[in-house]
């Protein structure tokens, strides 16, 4: 258990602690100083960075196709931002290499690719809940592993491939409007909160912090892609990172304002 | 000039919904149709084999006459000088041009059907994480692995049919050869040899990893036990290890250049620009077959039966040549020469009978003793250009006139 309350600073959920401003800076410092009260949580994350960069390396050299992170080794700049504290891998198998694979090599693919989702939804959940001191439950990491499994399905990846800036201006901007009103939403799962009304109260409780929150995005995005640009040991880079996201996310539930002061009270979360 | 960037592996399949879960997949998706390895009656890969001999020692082509066992439509690139051979394996015709089309090789009848494009002959390798092989189609600047028996069908596509892709940065490098063709790959023992912009690949059949390249600007290149042998016109010829691209071997000839290798049982038979060689697999050179009469290009040589096979120019015509290849004698000349543009066309050869692309005078296939035709093949009055051949199991397989065509004993 922290030396902060159970959503920081003694604050109950759905009152925003107005003592502190929400800040990039601000966030950050507070998402490190958070981490390092709750080493178990960055513990975690690193565990799950070592075993997805095993994974990797067992995916990169093993007779499967596998298509490796496009880093910034090749002039790639991104923002690798998934709103879902994530490790990012670096090698992927993709879905049209895996028909009519041999049995062992069917298995083994498989295998790797559901032991690194599930790495991934276990220690971010365990994170999450450690920095923000609630109990884990299986409801919510079963949400959580859901929203996990969708952001991790490349559903919602977006490429843009030689289009004009005119349509990828508008889109880009739609995109990081999207990113920064659902960066509380992990959290939000975590707490026990449906994924409908975690959306909602994210969306909502964010409405007057886009700038803020931007640079949020911004910065865990480019350092997750630079880390992840690091052949074999990226994964444990990002999983770094992501600690340090689920620290900002943490911080955040505690100092944004929540649409509804009755969060304790509806969902019974709380430890 | 060869070009020195670095080739890269492209994220082609990554893009959204590429990566859709892997939950549920399970034994569905190992259920695809089973194709064998090509081996036997096959012919996997331009000239046949990893030696590139052309020589299928198994297939009985027609000898005395021949008819046309069934024929299907395909887009190919109209031009002048002869197309891209099909390939055959598993009872399965691949033929490419501007579409991919995969036929069965008894009926004709379609087992797929995709719109990619080849600039040469495709082949198929084993691959060793997979059930069935690894289709190898060239581009310009990339090379394509798909399944071999076509991914998934879903209404009218093919779903899932790219295993893995290699792109090229580079510009291809512009020889100074008439070849307009791209040089095809070679698929041996898990592995696929493709020459790709100025460069040699080895490249994982399976996982499309490049195991090693070397910059080398060679044709087709011919594997014989663990090496693989390129000829590199004005340095020599020159042998890599198959697993680790070391190189192993180097010879070249004092008073000729090495524009072509074919790897016989007992020797290396060198096309040089002005005939034929005879080069040991120590290097040594054995004989030289230069006739003051005859001149040559940068075709093929076939090699099949202890004779070598190959086209000529002399005396204003055009010739196939046999040559011994134990004494590097000629043992005949044929006025049924190769089709030439843009450079002479491989014969094929089996039980006794060459076949090859004629120009302006259809298919022929000749008499592997004395070089007299046994029989032509041409439709209406359209003379060619026909492609090379693939021979397998009692036909022979041509892609000309805007077909495919699978001919047997008339």
């Amino acid at each position: 258990m922290t030396d902060e309350g159970p959503l920081g600073g003694g604050v109950i959920a759905g009152s925003p602690d107005s003592t502190r401003s929400v800040t990039t800076s601000g966030v950050l410092t507070s998402a490190v100083q958070k981490l390092a009260r709750t080493p178990s949580a960055l513990g975690m994350l690193l565990l799950a960075g070592v075993v997805v960069a095993g994974i990797d390396w067992l995916q990169l050299r093993d007779p499967v196709p596998s298509t490796t992170y496009e880093g910034i080794e090749q002039g790639r700049i991104a923002v690798a931002f998934y709103t879902i504290v994530t490790v990012v891998s670096r090698a992927n198998t993709p879905a049209s290499a895996v028909l009519n694979l041999k049995q062992r090599w069917l298995l083994t693919t498989v295998g790797l690719e559901l032991l690194e989702l599930l790495v991934v939804i276990l220690a971010g959940s365990y994170a999450l809940a450690r920095l923000l001191s609630v109990e884990i439950t299986f409801p919510a990491v079963l949400r959580y592993g859901l929203v996990v499994s969708l952001v991790r399905s490349g559903l919602f990846e977006v490429t843009f491939e030689g289009g004009s800036m005119v349509l990828a201006v508008p889109l880009l901007v739609g995109l990081f409007v999207v990113m920064v009103r659902l960066v509380p939403l992990p959290g939000r799962i975590l707490l026990g909160e449906p994924i409908g009304t975690a959306l909602r109260r994210s969306w909502a409780s964010t409405r007057e912090y886009g700038w803020q929150l931007f640079g949020i995005v911004l910065v865990i995005g480019l350092a997750t892609h630079l880390f992840a640009s690091l052949p074999l040991v990226g994964p444990i880079g990002t999983a770094g990172v992501a600690a340090v996201h689920a620290g900002a996310v943490a911080v955040l539930i505690s100092r944004l304002p929540s649409p509804s002061g009755d969060l304790l009270a509806s969902t019974g979360s709380r430890p | 000039m060869v070009p020195t960037a670095p080739l890269t592996r492209r994220r082609l399949l990554a893009t959204a919904g590429a990566s859709i879960g892997l939950v549920g997949l399970g034994s569905a998706l190992a259920a695809g149709e089973s194709q064998s390895t090509p081996q036997g009656d096959d012919w996997p890969m331009a000239r046949h084999d990893p030696a590139g001999r052309s020589y299928a020692p198994t297939a009985t082509p027609p000898k005395d006459g021949v008819r046309v066992r069934w024929k299907h439509p395909l887009d190919t690139e109209l031009g002048f000088h002869y197309g891209i051979a099909p390939i055959v394996v598993d009872g399965h015709v691949f033929a490419v041009g501007e579409e991919l089309v995969v036929l069965d090789a008894a009926s004709g009848t379609v087992q797929f059907r995709t719109d990619r494009s080849a600039r040469t002959v495709p082949a198929v390798a084993d691959a060793r994480a997979y059930r069935s092989g690894t289709l190898t189609l060239v581009g310009q600047t990339s090379v394509h692995g798909l399944h071999a028996n076509g991914g998934i069908e879903l209404l009218g596509s093919q779903l899932g049919l790219t295993r893995w892709d290699v792109e090229s940065n580079d510009t291809v490098s512009i020889g100074f050869s008439p070849d307009q063709l791209a040089a095809p790959p070679v698929a041996a023992a898990n592995t696929v040899i493709a020459s790709l912009a100025g460069r040699v690949l080895a490249i994982d059949a399976s996982s499309g990893d490049i195991r090693w390249e070397i910059g080398v600007d060679a044709r087709r290149p011919v594997v014989h036990g663990d090496l693989v042998y390129v000829a590199d016109y004005g340095r020599g010829v020159f042998g890599y290890d198959l697993a680790t691209g070391d190189q192993q071997f180097e010879a070249s000839f004092d008073d000729t250049m090495a524009v072509g290798v074919t790897a016989g049982p007992e020797q290396l038979v060198v096309a040089t620009d002005d005939g034929l060689a005879g080069l040991s697999y120590d290097g040594r050179v054995r004989w030289q077959f230069a006739p003051d009469d005859l001149t040559r290009d940068y075709g093929a040589v076939s090699v099949g039966e202890g004779v070598a096979y190959a086209g000529f120019r002399g005396g204003g015509d055009n010739w196939l040549v046999a040559v011994d290849v134990s004494t590097g004698a000629e043992r005949w000349r044929s006025p049924a020469a190769p089709e030439s543009s843009p450079q002479f066309a491989p014969p094929a050869v089996a039980d006794g009978v060459v076949c090859l692309p004629q120009e302006d005078e259809g298919f022929a296939a000749v008499d592997a003793d004395d070089g007299h035709v046994r029989w032509r093949f041409r439709r209406g009055d359209v003379p060619g250009p026909w492609s090379p051949a693939a021979l397998a199991g009692d036909a022979v397989y041509i892609i000309g006139n805007g077909h495919v065509y699978a001919l047997e004993e008339a």
